[in-house]
C-alpha cells in the first residue's frame, strides 16, 4: 500500500495537537488549518457544516492517520489579499509526485477556508487598489461608458483599411474590457478563485496603465507638434526619387541600357511623380502647417498611439502612394517580361512546356514561329537589364516605405499592447505569477526528518532559481 | 615428371582436376574468334568530297552575309538593292519548289498533292507575313545594342555563328519529304543561333531600310536555304557542285576587297574543307582498329 501524502501549511506545526480540517482523498490530504486545543470534534464538525460552501470546495474535519507513516508535503498557505498562488504547467514533472489540478486549487483555497472557519473577513485586495477600483467605478465609469457607447464604428466601416480606424477599434474594445473588469474586480464572492482574480486584476491595471501612459506620452509629443508646426512644415520629401529617376537615365554605373526604353521609362515615371507632386503642392502642402496641427490635438487627446496611427496613414495615403503605383507598373513590366523569356528560351531550344505532364517537351515548331520567336528572344534579352534596374529601383524605395510603415505598426502594438504590469510584477513580487511547481527537500527544525516544500516557480524563471530560493 | 603432365590433354571442363593453372587457354584458342573491322567500307576520296560539299556551302553562305553585312555598314551597298535580290531569289525558290514538289508527285495519290498545294499556300501566306513584321520590327531592332559597345557584339555574333556552323544538319538524303522532318527535329538551335546573330549584328547598322534588308538575308540564307539544299542535293550532281563552286567563289569575290588576310584565311578554310579534311579521313581510315568478338553484347538483327 502506498503511504499518504498529508500537504501541510508551512504557518501550523505538524506536531501541535487540535483538530484539522481540509479535503481529502484515498491517498491524499490536504490539511487547510487546525482548531484551537479546546475545540472537540463535534463542535469542529458543526462550524465545518456551517460554512454551507459548494459540494467540490466544502472542507471536511480530517481524521488523520499516523504522521510517521505518511509523507509530509510543506506548502504556503498564501494571505488572500496578496493574491500570490500556485500554478501548474501542462507538462510539468510534479504530475508524477501526485499534484494534480483539484489539489493545486485547495492549496489556493486554503487560507479563504481558513479566515472563514476563525469567522475573519475574506479581503482579496490591498487597500490601495480598493480606492482605486472606488475611484474608477464612481468617476471613470461614466466617461468610460459615453466613450463605448460612441464606439465610432462607422469610421472603421468607412476607412477599413486605415490605422487610425484600427485604432479607434482597439481603443474602443480596451474601453469595453476596461468596464468588464470594473465590474468583474468590484463584485467578488467569498470564494472566488484567486488565480482567475489574480489575473482580471493583472490585466485590468496593466491596460489602465498602458492608456494612461500613452495619453500622458500623447500630450507631451502633441504640444511639441503644435508648438513647432511651422518648421515642420518647411521641410519636402519628393526630389529624391525625380533625381534617381534622372541618374538611372543616364548610363549609371556602366549599366547598359537601352537608351530608347530608359527614357521612355524615366520620363513616364517621373512625369507620375510630377502629377502626384503638383496635386501635393496644390492641395496640401499649403496646408501642412494645420495638418501638423491636427496632429498635436488628435495626440492629445488620443494619445501617442493615435498620432502614431495617423502618421502610418499619412504615410500610405498622401506621401508615398506614387512609390506603390511605380512601383506596380515596373513589376508587372518585369514579370511580364521573365514570363515571357522563360517561355522563348524554350522555343530557341526547339521545347515546349507541356502542361499535362509538367515537363518540358520536344516539339515541332512552325518555321515562321522560330522566326519570331527567335528575334523576340534575343529582343526581351537585350532589353530585360532595363526593366530590371527600374523594377530593382522601385522595389528598393517600396521596401524602405514598407519597413518605415512596419516600425511604426511595431510601435503602435507596444504601445498597444506592452505588458507593463506583469513586468513589475515580476520584479515586485514574482509569486504572483506562477508559472509551475516543484517540490523541494526541506529538513525540519529537528534536522532529521525529510520533509518536502511545495515551491512556485514565476514565469520566466530561469533554470536555477528554485535552489537560490532556498 | 614435368613432360608426363603438360602431355595430359588439356580439356575445357571444371569437374576434372588439371595441371595447368585457372587462366590457362590454349594458344590456338586464344584470340582465334576476335574480328577487326567486321563491316568496315572504307571510303573513297571523291564521294567524300562530294558530301563535303554541303560543309563547304553552309560555311560559304555564312561568309557571304558577313561580306554582305560589311558592305552594308559601310554604306558600299544599297539596302534596296539587296532587298531586291532577296525578293526576287525567293520567288525563284518558290517557284522551284512548286515544280520539284510537281514533278515528284505521283499520279495515283492525288490527297498528297492536295495538302502539297496548301502547303505551298501556307508559305506564301507565312512568307508574307515574317516580311511586315520584320518591316514593323527594324526601327526597334535598329536601336537594340547602342548602348552595347561593339566589341562585345563581334565576340557574341561569333559564337552563335560557330554553335550554328556545329548544330547544323548536314545530312545527305535523297528522300526530300524524309530529309524535311528530319532537319527540323534536329537543326532547330543552329536556325536560332543563327537568326538571332543576324539580329545582334543588323542592331549595329546606321539605318531601318539596311536593318531590314539584313534581316531578309539573313531568314533566306539561314531558314529558307537550308530547307532547299536537300532537294537540290538530291536533284543533279553536276547541279551540285556548279552550286558549291559558285557559292564559293561569291563569298571570296565578296570579301576580297575589304581585307587581303580575311580573304586569304577563308579561301584556304573553304579549300580544306572541301579537299583536305576528306584527304585526312581517307588517311586516317589505316588507323581504324574496331574489335569485335563472341565477349560483345548481341546485336539484334532485324529483318
Amino acid at each position: 500500500m502506498l503511504p499518504t501524502t498529508i500537504f501541510w501549511p508551512l504557518q501550523e506545526d505538524v506536531r501541535a495537537p487540535g483538530v484539522c480540517y481540509g479535503w481529502a482523498s484515498p491517498t491524499k490530504v490536504c490539511v487547510a488549518g487546525r482548531f484551537a486545543e479546546d475545540v472537540d470534534l463535534e463542535t469542529a464538525r458543526t462550524r465545518i457544516r456551517a460554512l454551507r460552501l459548494d459540494q467540490h470546495i466544502q472542507p471536511a474535519v480530517l481524521d488523520l492517520p499516523d504522521l510517521d507513516t505518511c509523507i509530509i508535503v510543506q506548502y504556503q498557505r498564501y494571505p488572500s489579499k496578496s493574491l500570490r498562488f500556485y500554478d501548474i504547467d501542462n507538462d510539468s514533472l510534479a504530475y508524477s509526485a501526485g499534484l494534480d489540478r483539484s489539489l493545486i486549487s485547495q492549496l489556493n483555497l486554503a487560507h479563504q477556508i481558513h479566515s472563514l472557519v476563525n469567522g475573519e473577513t475574506v479581503k482579496l485586495h490591498k487597500p490601495t487598489a480598493a480606492v482605486l477600483l472606488r475611484l474608477a467605478a464612481t468617476v471613470l465609469r461614466p466617461a468610460l461608458t459615453l466613450v463605448y457607447s460612441l464606439r465610432l464604428s462607422f469610421l472603421t466601416q468607412l476607412l477599413p483599411r486605415s490605422a487610425v480606424g484600427k485604432q479607434l477599434q482597439t481603443r474602443a474594445n480596451q474601453v469595453g474590457s476596461l468596464l468588464r473588469g470594473i465590474d468583474g474586480l468590484s463584485t467578488t464572492s467569498l470564494t472566488t478563485g484567486i488565480p482567475e482574480y489574480a489575473q482580471k486584476y493583472t490585466a485590468f491595471f496593466n491596460e489602465l496603465w498602458l492608456i494612461l501612459n500613452d495619453i500622458t506620452l500623447g500630450v507631451a509629443f502633441g504640444t511639441f507638434l503644435r508648438d513647432n508646426a511651422q518648421y515642420l512644415a518647411s521641410t519636402h520629401l519628393l526630389d529624391d526619387l525625380e533625381a534617381a529617376l534622372t541618374w538611372l537615365d543616364s548610363w549609371p554605373a556602366g549599366l547598359k541600357l537601352n537608351t530608347e526604353l530608359s527614357r521612355f521609362y524615366s520620363r513616364a515615371f517621373i512625369s507620375l511623380v510630377h502629377y502626384w507632386g503638383g496635386f501635393l503642392t496644390r492641395h496640401v502642402f499649403d496646408h501642412t502647417a494645420l495638418l501638423i496641427t491636427f496632429c498635436g490635438y488628435a495626440s492629445i487627446i488620443g494619445g501617442l498611439s493615435l498620432l502614431i496611427a495617423l502618421f502610418i496613414d499619412i504615410l500610405a495615403f498622401i506621401v508615398t502612394p506614387h512609390i506603390t503605383l511605380c512601383y506596380r507598373v515596373a513589376c508587372g513590366v518585369y514579370s511580364l517580361e521573365k514570363a515571357a523569356l522563360g517561355g522563348l528560351w524554350a522555343l530557341f531550344r526547339g521545347k515546349r512546356y507541356n502542361a499535362l505532364r509538367n515537363r518540358m517537351d520536344t516539339w515541332d515548331y512552325d518555321i515562321d514561329q522560330l522566326l519570331f520567336g527567335t528575334m523576340l528572344f534575343t529582343l526581351l534579352t537585350f532589353l530585360s537589364p532595363t526593366t530590371m534596374v527600374y523594377y530593382f529601383l522601385f522595389a528598393l524605395a517600396r521596401l524602405v516605405s514598407l519597413l518605415i510603415h512596419a516600425s511604426l505598426e511595431v510601435c503602435l502594438a507596444f504601445m498597444n499592447h506592452f505588458p507593463l504590469f506583469m513586468l513589475m510584477l515580476k520584479v515586485k513580487d514574482p509569486s504572483r505569477i506562477p508559472d509551475n511547481i516543484c517540490l523541494l527537500p526541506s529538513p525540519d527544525a529537528a534536522g532529521n526528518v525529510l520533509l518536502l516544500m511545495v515551491c512556485g516557480l514565476p514565469m520566466f524563471y530561469a533554470a536555477d532559481w528554485c535552489t537560490s530560493a532556498l | 615428371m614435368e613432360s608426363a603432365t603438360l602431355t595430359e590433354e588439356w580439356k575445357r571442363v571444371l569437374w576434372k582436376s588439371q595441371p595447368y593453372p585457372d587462366n590457362y587457354v590454349p594458344p590456338e584458342v586464344f584470340l582465334a574468334s576476335l574480328q577487326r573491322n567486321a563491316h568496315f567500307r572504307p571510303y573513297t576520296y571523291w564521294p567524300l568530297v562530294f558530301l563535303a560539299c554541303t560543309i563547304t556551302q553552309h560555311v560559304s553562305v555564312i561568309l557571304v552575309f558577313l561580306g554582305t553585312f560589311v558592305r552594308l555598314n559601310e554604306h558600299l551597298l544599297d539596302p534596296r538593292t539587296l532587298i531586291w535580290a532577296c525578293i526576287a531569289s525567293f520567288l525563284v525558290c518558290y517557284a522551284m519548289w512548286i515544280l520539284l514538289d510537281r514533278g515528284k508527285r505521283h499520279p495515283n495519290v492525288q490527297k498528297s498533292g492536295d495538302s502539297n498545294s496548301k502547303n505551298h499556300l501556307k508559305t506564301l501566306k507565312s512568307s508574307i507575313m515574317v516580311f511586315l513584321t520584320l518591316v514593323s520590327l527594324s526601327p526597334v531592332l535598329r536601336t537594340l545594342t547602342a548602348a552595347t559597345s561593339s566589341d562585345s557584339i563581334w565576340a557574341l555574333s561569333a559564337v552563335l555563328f560557330l554553335l550554328n556552323t556545329l548544330l547544323a544538319d548536314y545530312t545527305a538524303t535523297n528522300n526530300a519529304q524524309h530529309g524535311e522532318i528530319h532537319s527540323r527535329l534536329t537543326s532547330v538551335l543552329s536556325m536560332n543561333a543563327a537568326i538571332s546573330a543576324s539580329v545582334v549584328l543588323a542592331s549595329r547598322l546606321s539605318t531601318d531600310i539596311s536593318v531590314f534588308a539584313l534581316i531578309l538575308f539573313a531568314v533566306l540564307s539561314f531558314v529558307l536555304y537550308p530547307i532547299m539544299k536537300p532537294r537540290l542535293q538530291g536533284l543533279s550532281t553536276g547541279l551540285w557542285l556548279f552550286i558549291t563552286a559558285a557559292l564559293c567563289g561569291f563569298a571570296v569575290y565578296l570579301l576580297a576587297p575589304l581585307s587581303t588576310t580575311v580573304t586569304a584565311i577563308c579561301a584556304v578554310v573553304l579549300f580544306s574543307i572541301t579537299f583536305v579534311a576528306p584527304m585526312l579521313l581517307v588517311w586516317a581510315q589505316k588507323y581504324k582498329n574496331n574489335i569485335r568478338g563472341p565477349w560483345d553484347v548481341a546485336v539484334p538483327k532485324v529483318r
